[in-house]
């Protein structure tokens, strides 16, 4: 990005139309290049409370309820790490990449909930489990880097 | 869909900058923005007080980690001048 090293403020500075929108697309892309990496700690936050809820409502043992109690603490500490690690908030409703990113965290919660549900009950009892597990974590992987490079295209695109 | 409004406080080219990152964004850390401006501490400053002063951008402080962190975030009159000054760019350009 042009450096605006001095100290003075440039108000006299004169931009054409087109060069005050290319400027706007400068500064977006430098922001693209900052939140090109949030959906790691998206993903785990994501799957970690679909995961969550599973438990919550199938426990494999009564006592087992006991330790998912830090899961909401760590949800939050994942989100503030994210937030101070890329200066950075999304916790909004208002803006484009917050709002697709809602739905989307969303559907990850239901879908770790759903597929764990089913994987327990199909193959709950066979040693085929593990494999099912990491083909779906597989599945996931692929789907939120899509989803991810798709906001930061939409930013890109952004007028 | 905002009525194009050219804005001569947000016309200047580094608060143009900074109006762009904060509107796709909740709130931005200073330090981020001064980093991705590549601009010094009292440049951003100056031109954060001017569009502070206008009632655009919001200024907070929260202490994270023991450290002080100013954010900075687009408030609604901000974020629709600025809408305005974009769509008033490119119906300039056509």
């Amino acid at each position: 990005m042009e450096s605006h090293g001095g100290d003075e403020v440039d108000e006299a500075e004169e931009l054409s139309p087109a060069e005050a929108l290319a400027s706007t697309k400068v500064a977006q892309e430098a922001l693209v290049r900052r939140v090109a990496v949030p959906w790691a700690w998206d993903a785990f936050s994501a799957a970690g409370t679909g995961i969550f809820m599973w438990l919550l409502m199938e426990p494999p043992y009564p006592w087992f309820m006991l330790a998912l109690a830090p899961w909401p603490i760590a949800n939050v500490l994942i989100r503030q790490a994210r937030q101070n690690r890329l200066g950075v908030a999304f916790d909004g409703l208002k803006r484009r990449t917050a709002g697709r990113q809602q739905w989307w965290f969303l559907g990850v919660i239901l879908a770790v909930w759903g597929t764990a549900g089913v994987l327990d009950l199909v193959w709950g009892h066979t040693r085929v489990i593990p494999v099912a597990a990491g083909i779906c974590a597989a599945l996931l992987f692929a789907f939120l880097r899509s989803f991810n490079r798709s906001v930061i295209a939409a930013i890109m695109d952004a007028p | 869909m905002t009525a194009p409004r050219f804005d001569p406080v947000i016309h200047a080219a580094l608060r143009l900058q900074l109006c762009a990152m904060l509107a796709e964004v909740d709130a931005m850390n200073f330090a981020a923005a001064r980093v991705d401006l590549d601009v010094s501490d009292s440049v951003l400053s100056k031109h954060v007080k001017i569009l502070a002063d206008e009632g655009y951008v919001a200024v907070t402080s929260r202490t994270s980690g023991g450290r002080a962190r100013k954010r900075l975030a687009l408030t609604p009159a901000g974020a629709e001048a600025y809408a305005g000054h974009v769509a008033e760019l490119r119906r300039l350009i056509g």
